[in-house]
């Protein structure tokens, strides 16, 4: 017999169907205490159908999902075991805060003292006799947040909680959830960006389709990232056996004619290029970030290239997922660039543990290829305003991926033209704010209507 | 269960529609009590025999009005927490959703017992006011008449909840249930009792139903006053008051209570296995 802890989520063959449509296929996962577990998906993934079933608020069509080794009807007292945040729970608009948490508090049979312990600690007190109607969403998610927190419950699951909240609510957010997971408790977080929760998170379970694609912890996820490096070289073939002269197996040849070497760092093929007597026009350093393997994982989602990506993204990311430096004008017309990385850079798996389903080589970036007029415009990188984002061009070590949130000028970014063929940047996502080592509760004033998001 | 019942308390206390809608419900009862006992007043011009016992009929179509304002505030209880969507948060704290329906269930028979109270009350304070206890029938008929009452009224406040948690959509329901109180079930009587001859089947509906079991015995005692059956008082007033050829009180009781629970029943069975998405 296996141990189950009490705050333990369990989810096996858990399958939902809605009509003809499977919303969620098959997914087997365990959450476990003391840690907070990213549970990742893009839109449409099954993610908020998954949470449902766990809190028993959706029948699964097969399946189980149990907390604690029980099924949530047969908790009991479910608001002593498990609160949870999710995206349409909302308030009776002329119930007051305080109102709204004694009618649940009662339900739980917790004192009434406890709500006002709450409140202060989402720090709704000043707002608390007020009315829900005249909530902000960020306040409305401090109060779904209070309301979960009411019944001090061992697992707390969230659908989206970073919505509405403003920078610093989602400082404060993260750093409550490490705490509350740190005392031995189970925390459940999802998101449909990696980058959102990449900071809080150490466990992840990513979904695609209604199906999972990857569990297990964040560290690994991130050691499998691979670099390689892209040389354009005078005499390729040279190069390629001085380079395997020198150990490096993976070489492949890319379709505009460069070199790509995996797992070498940019020094390393540029000396052997020196000793070798052989020219070299361009080099530059790939890696592949956290969110790459991301989007590779749950891309299959999207086998026809989303606009949404493609579109959302890349803007918002400096060059789209990475290849800017490789990218630019004078490497001429990407068309047949993009699809030659696949085959290119070899099936290898992207250091992602063995035998995981969707890795399938480099990922076929999606919104990669929607982007063709992008390197035929001479003079976008000296497009007026674009300079305003100085780590653009002169940004090597993009793949440097762990200062990817905080890299300077990322934020703030106004002065990015819409150039031609640029992407719109209307689907940018929210920006990621690194921890703020201030975490504080949020004042008062942070949370009148007008401060809020 | 406890926990849950003080739960809908709450709920309940901390919204404004149980209070907005007993305003009406008071008022009515009030004017209806007075009205009732001044046109009772007139009728000593005419009989020898003193002030017939009006109270015997104004209470009971007070509570058949109290009836309709009860349903809507079941029918609120039952469907709002959808609309609002705060039965997510009350799913996620509640045993279970069949405890959920209950604690509901029964606080909003608490809730009705109060708006028939009041009924009571209001009627026989305007009626008092009017012309003391001379248009009261026996302290037994009067009791009598307002207990039919009451529980005609908490029944339809369950059934509310009923209804309200079966169909969810608070709007649809409230349009549904009204037009059905207040025109369908009377149209149903007249087609299909009139024209069709099927005059045993109105009888048998729910609103006839609670009506039967508030208006009968006060129609009785108010005919029994005039002492004579030949007049045919008894099936005049209950044309007027009540619906013709009505089941007796305890039969239109019985009648609404399984109505009542046929309908939980669908509510528990129904919301106990929906998605809430």
């Amino acid at each position: 017999m296996v141990q189950v802890y009490e705050g333990t989520i369990e989810v096996t063959g858990l399958t939902k169907h809605f009509g003809a449509v499977a919303a969620v296929q098959d997914l087997s996962f365990t959450v476990e205490p003391g840690s907070v577990t990213g549970f990742l998906g893009p839109n449409g993934a099954g993610k908020t159908t998954t949470l449902r079933m766990i809190l028993g608020l959706v029948r699964p069509t097969d399946g189980t999902a149990t907390i604690g080794g029980r099924a949530f009807e047969a908790l009991g007292n479910p608001g002593r075991v498990v609160g949870a945040v999710l995206e349409a729970q909302q308030f009776h608009p002329g119930r007051g805060a305080r109102d709204h948490l004694r009618c649940y508090a009662a339900a739980m049979g917790v004192p009434t003292g406890r709500v006002d312990q709450v409140v202060a600690l989402v720090g709704l007190t000043s707002a608390a006799g007020r009315s829900t109607r005249g909530y902000s969403l960020g306040m409305r998610q401090r109060l779904a947040l209070a309301t979960a927190l009411l019944g001090d419950p061992q697992v707390l699951v969230l659908d989206e909680p970073a919505n509405g909240l403003d920078p610093e609510g989602i400082a404060w957010l993260r750093n409550f959830l490490r705490t509350f997971a740190r005392s031995g408790r189970t925390v459940l977080v999802s998101s449909h960006l990696l980058a959102e929760v990449e900071q809080t998170v150490d466990q992840v379970v990513i979904v695609s389709r209604g199906e999972c694609v990857y569990q297990g912890h964040l560290d690994d996820l991130r050691a499998g990232q691979r670099r390689r490096v892209l040389i354009d070289a005078g005499d390729p073939g040279a190069l390629v056996t001085a380079l395997q002269d020198a150990g490096f197996g993976a070489i492949d040849l890319t379709p505009d004619g460069r070199l790509s070497v995996a797992d070498a760092e940019r020094q390393q093929v540029g000396d052997i290029a020196l000793a070798s007597g052989i020219a070299v026009y361009g080099i530059a350093e790939e890696r592949t970030d956290l969110e790459q393997v991301f989007l590779q994982l749950t891309n299959a989602q999207f086998a026809a290239g989303p606009p949404g990506y493609g579109q959302g993204y890349g803007p918002a990311y400096g060059p789209p997922y990475g290849y800017g430096p490789t990218y630019g004008p004078g490497y001429g017309p990407p068309p047949g660039y993009g699809p030659g990385y696949q085959p290119g850079y070899g099936p290898a798996p992207l250091g992602l543990p063995a035998g995981h389903p969707t890795s399938t080589g480099y990922p076929a970036n999606p919104g990669y290829p929607a982007n063709p007029p992008y390197p035929t415009n001479p003079a976008y990188p000296t497009t007026p305003g674009y300079p305003a984002n100085p780590p653009y061009p002169a940004n090597p070590p993009y793949p440097a991926s762990p200062a990817y949130p905080t890299t300077p000028g990322y934020p703030a970014d106004p002065g990015r033209p819409t150039g031609p063929g640029y992407p719109p940047t209307q689907n940018r996502p929210p920006v990621q704010e690194p921890p703020s080592p201030y975490a504080r509760p949020v004042t008062p004033q942070d949370r009148e209507p007008g401060h809020g998001p | 269960m406890n926990r849950l019942l003080l739960s809908e308390v709450y709920k309940l206390s901390t919204t404004k529609v149980w209070w907005a809608l007993l305003i009406p419900v008071a008022v009515i009862a009030f004017v209806l009590g007075l009205a009732g006992a001044a046109i009772a007043g007139l009728s000593t011009v005419v009989e020898d025999a003193g002030l017939t016992p009006a109270l015997a009929l104004t209470m009971p179509i007070s509570m058949e009005q109290t009836t309709v304002f009860a349903a809507v505030v079941g029918l609120i209880g039952g469907a709002g927490e959808f609309r609002h969507r705060t039965i997510t948060t009350t799913y996620l704290t509640g045993v279970s959703r069949g405890s959920v329906l209950a604690a509901k269930a029964i606080v909003h028979a608490g809730l009705g017992l109060v708006y028939g109270v009041v009924t009571a009350v209001f009627c026989a304070a305007g009626a008092l006011l009017n012309s003391g206890t001379d248009s009261f029938p026996s302290t037994t008929d009067t009791l009598a008449v307002a207990a039919a009452g009451v529980v005609g009224v908490m029944a339809w406040c369950v059934l509310g909840v009923g209804i309200g948690v079966l169909i969810t959509n608070q709007i649809a329901v409230l349009i549904v249930v009204l037009v059905y109180l207040l025109f369908v079930e009377g149209l149903i009587g007249l087609l299909v009792g009139t024209v069709l001859g099927a005059d045993e089947l109105p009888r048998y509906l729910p609103g006839a139903g609670s009506t039967a079991l508030q208006t009968a015995h006060g129609i009785t005692v108010f005919a029994n006053a005039f002492g004579d059956e030949a007049f045919g008082v008894h099936d005049v007033v209950e044309g007027l008051v009540g619906s013709s050829g009505q089941l007796s009180w305890w039969g239109g009781g019985l009648l609404i209570a399984a109505y009542t629970a046929a309908f939980l029943a669908a509510g528990w069975y129904v919301g106990g296995r929906r998605d809430i998405t």
